[in-house]
Order: structure tokens, then sequence, then C-alpha cells
């Protein structure tokens, strides 16, 4: 280690190993001191890493015209604390005019001028207080003498852990270069809400980047954003040390208007303190976010009703009239939009086409017709579209629709695999019996299937669920059954009330501050 | 000298309330006859008959649709024509039994009145004394009864006991009081749900002979079947049409069948009876479109009810 004299520095490499050395073996909370005499005064760094290990720093500049012989000496410095260095100096900087005007002779101040206070002053800091002795304005006539005043005190004192530097650099630009190559001291975690089986949320967190990590780390992780408030989903970064997991300090907090969904969430160290995110489906703004954490806190429910994954099973009657089905097509749209938007988890849908049993011989049969079976809910809208374009199908017999066969089909190829599965119905007509019926005297299903015994059969996956939008009125026994869970009218059906009452999508809105994690095996 | 009697032919009057099924019957009794593949068919005796024989049948067969209301009083002439096995005492008579085949003509002059001519208060005088008339000429009358119509409506007595009355006022001066016709009972419709679970839970189906294993209710049983429909009646009054007949024919006169014009639905896959699927009768639909008839026809007891009478008016005696 070179020991006392001064390091001409022209970039300033040698002195931004110095300070990055020195940060780098700060202790969080500690902080050593810096002097720098730079053409605005004479300017006192305070090089702090705060409890979360982010390195700051902190000026007091004293204008030269305070710490030379003048008329009307001044007040003493002010203090300039912030988050990166600089900004203030040249706002800082002493008027031309007193410089001019000074009792220096050829237009130069000279150490010899400097008043009591001032050399006190410089002689402490290179005595003790300052760690690094800087000289940003070597040529500068007020700072190069008090440079050489303090860098006289350096050599006669022996010292061999201070340094003196000549750099034309500004302090400023190196500190914040050094402060953004420092390596992360502490753990970063993003401060999530993980959902309990029993449904209540508890605050969990998901690594980020470790001690070490320096600028430019990324990292990568599945987030679910529920409905947030018009503030925001909040992405806040916490900072702890390994030995005191508990405490947890807050590092940085966003806030941005993420619409409801799951999003692969990407932070990325942009230097100690400072994490910048993006998401990789949705183009966000992220925002700096003021509020407390009390507040934070505050806003978040006990619980959440979490929606298992759904396999929506969608059967559209296409017998009737033209506008009856198109009215029946709408509505079934509007159910899969709804859900698509609103579900927790994976989704998928079916799409099935049911009308009526030909019974005379001119009739064609018009069998039920598996239009989508468990593929996303886009692929169900575009096969929904396709029937729109079909329009209503042949009249076949007036007074029933295939629901036992739409039934026995569903029961058929139902698995569970795709979902909890929820059967929702639109139509109007009642059900072909399986066998001669007394009451009704609708012709029996002439392939003899049974509406309910394939709806018990359905009912006993877990968590089935049935809904029915009729056309009108509330139907017979099969549409009582189809209706079990949620029943509306086509007319007047709201759509995302029933899509709740199904367990599709939450009852009520429930607004979550945090991006959700799933839990983590075992 | 005997009474004067009205001069009276051989002909048939269908008799029964609007929508019994009268001309269903006759429409159907063309199909009867050659699924029975037995010696008789029918034949119209002029054109204009010929000309509705084939018109009401393939309404029933091909269109599969019922034929429409009658609005005034039809007559068809037709005949049942065929080859009868009869036998004859040989000269000498150790050698026994003489064997032929002759050919028999029974006229069918059969007159299918609206069911609204029963009705003395609702019906044009014409269509009145026009069925009242040909009932007096007649020498057999095939009385509908339908047990559907009598649930919903209970009118059954109402019809019967105006038309029995000026029908008695008219032919008053029998000896013994009692009306000469042959009277076959038709309970009819027997395809109907209600009627054949009815049948059915009374015990009396029996299940026919042949392929198809059509169920029927015995003969024997028709008549107990003629009066548990009539107690099941909610107006009470049916059960009164039994002794009203009874009472102004002779008895030994009439004869109770149960029957279907259009039979029970056979699925042309199964070619057997479902007791699951039997249901020919296809209701008034939603949208207008008529009763229809679901599949093939596969008539009851229609050929039955008119050869009785027939042989029994000409006195024939085939074996």
């Amino acid at each position: 280690m070179l020991m006392s004299g001064t390091e001409q520095e022209p970039g300033g490499e040698g002195l931004r190993e110095a300070i990055a050395r020195d940060v780098a073996g700060l202790p969080g909370g500690a902080a050593f001191m810096i002097s720098e005499f730079a053409a605005a005064g004479f300017i006192t760094w305070e090089v702090r890493r705060d409890q979360d290990g982010t390195p700051h720093a902190r000026q007091w500049l004293v204008p030269w015209s305070e710490l030379y012989h003048r008329r009307e000496p001044g007040p003493s410095g002010h203090s300039h604390e912030q988050g990166r260095p600089g900004g203030h100096r040249a706002a800082a900087e002493p008027p031309a005019a007193e410089l001019a005007g000074s009792e220096l002779t050829g237009g130069a101040l000279t150490g010899s001028e400097l008043t009591g206070g001032a050399r006190a002053r410089i002689t402490q800091a290179a005595e003790g207080s300052s760690l690094l002795l800087v000289c940003s304005a070597p040529a500068d006539p007020s700072a190069a003498p008090a440079f050489a005043l303090a860098r006289g005190v350096l050599e006669r004192g022996g010292v061999t852990w201070r340094r003196a530097f000549t750099c034309p650099v500004p302090l400023e630009d190196l500190l914040l270069e050094v402060f953004t190559d420092d390596p992360l001291t502490q753990w970063y975690d993003l401060v999530a809400l993980r959902r309990t089986p029993e449904g209540r949320l508890v605050f969990t967190t998901r690594q980020l980047f470790a001690p070490g990590a320096v600028r430019g780390a990324a990292e990568s992780l599945t987030v679910r954003c529920e409905p947030s408030d018009d503030a925001g989903t909040v992405f806040a970064v916490m900072a702890y040390r390994l030995e005191e997991r508990t405490t947890f300090r807050r590092v940085t907090q966003r806030v941005a208007n993420v619409p409801h969904g799951t999003y692969e969430l990407t932070a990325e160290l942009r230097r100690p303190g400072e994490v910048r995110f993006r998401l990789r489906e949705l183009a966000v703004k992220f925002r700096p976010d003021r509020r407390s954490w009390e507040e934070l806190v505050a806003r978040v429910p006990p619980r959440l009703d979490r929606l298992r994954p759904a396999h929506l099973i969608v059967a559209v009657e296409v017998s009737g009239s033209t506008a009856r089905v198109l009215e029946r097509i709408d509505r079934a749209e509007q159910l899969i939009r709804c859900v698509a938007a609103g579900a927790d988890g994976p989704l998928h849908v079916s799409l099935i086409s049911f009308g009526a049993h030909a019974v005379h011989r001119d009739d064609a049969e018009e069998p039920v017709t598996v239009l989508s079976w468990a593929q996303s809910s886009g692929v169900a809208l575009a096969a929904l579209s396709r029937l729109r374009e079909r329009g209503a199908a042949p009249p076949g017999y007036s007074r029933a629709a295939q629901l036992e066969c739409m039934l026995t089909t569903v029961a058929t190829r139902l698995t569970g695999e795709h979902g909890r599965p929820v059967l929702v119905t639109a139509g109007s007509r009642p059900a072909f019996p399986r066998r001669v019926d007394r009451v009704s005297e609708i012709i029996p299903c002439p392939n003899r299937n049974d509406w309910a015994a394939a709806w018990y059969h359905l009912r006993q996956h877990p968590g089935m669920a049935f809904g029915a939008i009729r056309d009108f009125g509330p139907g017979g026994e099969a549409w009582r059954h189809l209706g079990h869970d949620a029943a509306g009218q086509l007319a007047a059906v709201d759509v995302r009330r029933f899509a709740a009452d199904l367990g599709l999508v939450s009852s009520t809105a429930q607004y979550i501050p945090f991006p959700l994690v799933e839990a983590e095996e075992g | 000298m005997p009474p004067s009697e009205p001069a009276r032919d051989y002909g048939i009057t269908m008799w029964g309330a609007s929508s019994t099924g009268k001309t269903t019957f006759l429409a159907a009794l063309s199909v009867a006859l050659i699924r029975q593949r037995g010696p008789w068919r029918v034949i119209g005796a002029d054109q204009a008959s010929a000309t509705q024989l084939t018109r009401l049948t393939t309404g029933l067969t091909q269109r599969r649709t019922f034929p429409p209301a009658t609005a005034a009083v039809e007559h068809y002439r037709w005949e049942l024509v065929g080859m009868v096995r009869r036998a004859a005492r040989r000269r000498w008579r150790w050698l026994g039994w003489r064997h032929y085949e002759q050919l028999v003509t029974i006229p069918l002059d059969l007159v299918d009145a609206p069911g609204e001519a029963a009705d003395q208060e609702r019906a044009a005088p014409v269509l009145w004394d026009g069925l009242i008339e040909n009932m007096v000429n007649s020498g057999g009358i095939v009385f509908f009864y339908d047990p559907v119509r009598e649930f919903e409506n209970g009118d059954a007595f109402a019809h019967t006991f105006g038309v029995l009355t000026e029908l008695s006022q008219r032919m008053r001066d029998r000896a013994d009081g009692r009306l000469p016709h042959y009277v076959a009972v038709c309970i009819a419709k027997f395809d109907e749900i209600r009627v054949f679970e009815t049948a059915a839970k009374l015990g009396l189906i029996e299940e026919e002979a042949g392929d198809r294993r059509f169920p029927r209710v015995p003969g024997d049983e028709a008549k107990g079947f003629f009066e548990q429909l009539c107690d099941l009646s909610h107006s009470g009054d049916a059960e009164m049409v039994l002794s009203l007949l009874e009472q102004t024919f002779r008895p030994e006169r009439i004869r109770y069948f149960v029957t279907s014009a259009i039979g029970f639905y056979l699925d042309p896959h199964l070619r057997v009876y479902d007791r699951d699927n039997y249901q020919n009768h296809l209701p008034p639909q939603d949208d207008g479109e008529p009763a229809r008839i679901r599949g093939s026809v596969y008539p009851i007891n229609v050929v039955e009810p008119i050869l009785w009478l027939s042989q029994s008016i000409s006195g024939e005696a085939g074996e």
C-alpha cells in the first residue's frame, strides 16, 4: 500500500479501487469519511453502509469563501444527505466575484490565508477523521493550497492507512460507480403472499439475490397477481442477513397496475438498493411507492378464496329458433370470457352442442357434438364462433332436446384430470326420457340414455358443479338438476355472479396488494 | 203381425264423440287386414269409396298423419272379400264332411259421422239427424269409447245418453224394448300411454303370439277393462255408459274390444315390441305441428269388431 504522498490519478482508477475496497470492508451501520478539495469548496463525505447493506454517501460542503480570510466571514457549511452522492455542488459554488475580490495576491488564495478555523478543520480531517483525501480540482487556486495543507499534515503524521489522491474526476461520480458495482452483502428477497391450504394469506419471500451478487444479476420467478385496487400491486424487496433471518429491511418498493393473472417476473439488480422489475408478458410501468409498510400490511385480507383449476364444460342447445340459439351462444361466450379473465388457475374449456333427436323418417339426426374438449378458452371461443355461423340445427322432435345424450357424452369423456369439472348447459327443452314417460309423453331417447343416471355419475366427480341457463321458466326435473349450483334466465342472467356461484370466479372482489406465489413443495 | 220395423240394411255406423279415433280406425282397417295375412281384404265397392280407402290408408302409412277431423257424414261403401273355408255334409254321410273354399263378400256400409254429430245441442240438425238416421238403418254400431278423452272431459255418458235416447225414441216399437243392433264397443287408443299403463297396472296385459309380441287385452277381459276405466273417470258418470248400453241393446249382441288403430311403436332396428319404448302417438308439438304417428302402424283389434259385426249382421258364420 502506498504510504504518504499524492497519487496522481488522471482517470481515477486507483482512487476508485481504494474507495471500493473501503466500501467493501464497511460493515452495516458503519461509515468512513472522505475529504474532497473541490472547486466548490471543502467537501466532507460520509460513506455509510446502511443496515440493509446499501452504501450511501452524504456530504458537507464548505465554500472556499468561508475558509479563506474575507471581510465578513460567513456561517459554517451545509449538510447534504443523499442516497447517491453529489448533486448539490454546483449550487454551493462560491460566487466568482468573491473569489476575484479576495485578499489573495495575484488573484489566488494560498494556504497561509486560510482562516484559523479552516486550517483546524482541514488538519483534523487529515489527521484522523477522513480515510481519503481527494483533490478533484488540482488547478483550482482555492482547492490546491488547502489540499497542500492537508497533504502536508498527512505526510508529517506518517499515517499509512490514509491516502491522498489528486484526481480530476469528481468524487461524486467515482462514488456512484463504486456503489453501483458494490457486491451485495445481504440476501435480497421479494415480498409475496402465500395462500395456505386453509385459505389464509401469509407473508412469504422469494429469494432474488444472494450476497456477492453484483449489478446486472437477474432472477426470474412466477408470480400471480390478484385484482388490485387503483394503487396497484406492490413489488417490494427486503434485505436480510442469514444470521438474523427474522429481521428484514425494506430495500425498494415499487408499484404497478398489473391485470389479474400469472406472470413471469424478472428482477434485475441495478445496484445495491435498487432492483428493476419487468414482466415478461406485459409492459407495465413500475412506480415508486411511498406508502408505509403498516398501511400495506393492513390492506392484505386475512383470506383468499382461491379457486381450483377448473374444467368448464359448456353445452349449448342448438335446437329452436335461430335467434334463440344465437342468444344462447352469446351467453356462452360471455361466460367463457368472464371465467377466463377471472380464473385463478389453469382453465380448460370444453364446448358441446346438442339438438333434438330425429323422430320422423325424413328428419336428419343431429348428434351431440363435442366441438372442443379440455382446450384453452381461446380454442373454445373459436369453436363457438363456428357454431354461431352454423346457426340452429334441424328442428327434429320439438318437445325435447338431447340433454340425456349430452350428459352421457360428458360422463363418458370426463376424467377429472383437467380440473374441477363444471357443466353449464344453455337451452330450453326437457330431456328425452330413458323410457316411456306417462306424464310428459315425450318419446324415449333412441339411444336409451338416462339423464338422471349420467347426472349422478357426473356428480361423483370431486367438486363437480352444474349450472343452467334456460331460455325461460324453471324447466323440468332435468333442468333442475342441471341448475343444481347456479341457474339463470337467458335474457337476464348475471354472468359474473353465475360464474361465481359455480366457483369459477371469486364471489367478491378481493384486492391483494402483493403478488402471490405458490406454496413450496413439502 | 210383428211390430213395424224400419227397413234396415247391413250397414255399420261409427259412433263416438269427436277425436275418439273413428276415422283413424277405418283408415287402419286395410292395414290391419294386410298385417294379419288372413283371408280377408277390404276393397271399395264403388270408385269414390275406393278412392277414400286409398287416401285414408296412405295417409296413415306414408305420411304418418292422422286423418283430419270428419266434417260431414261420410259414407264408405267397402267390402270385405275373402276365401273362406267351408264344410258341407257329403251325400253319403258316412264319408263325413266335405271342405271347400268359397269366395265370401261382406258388404261394409260404413257411416262415419263427425263426433259433434253426437252432441244434439252443438251439432247442426242435419248432422244429428244424419247420425241418428244412419244408426236406425244400420245393423251394427261401432261405439268408440276414448278413455283419454273421458279422463280429460268426462263427457262419454252425456254423448251416449243423448244419442241412445233419440235412437230409442225412433225405434220405440221394438217388442222387447231393446234395440236390435249388434254393438262393438271399442275401448280405443290402447296404445296411449295412460290407457296401456292402466291395463298393465290392472294386470290385464298378455303377450300376443308372433314374433313382435305386442301386448293385448284378451277379449274376455275387455269388458272388465271397460268397467275399470269407467270407474276411473273423474265425472263419475262413465260407469253409467256400460249400463246404458246394456239396457238399450241386447247384451248378447254387445261385444267389447280393446283397440288401437295405430298400435304400438316398433323400433325398426329391433323389430320387436319394447316395453320401454312403445309410444307410437306423438302429441301435437310446441311448434304447432299436429299430432303424428311415430312409426309404422300395427293396428290392434281393428279387423275383429268389423268382422264380427259383419258376420253377425249378415248371419254368415265362417268356420
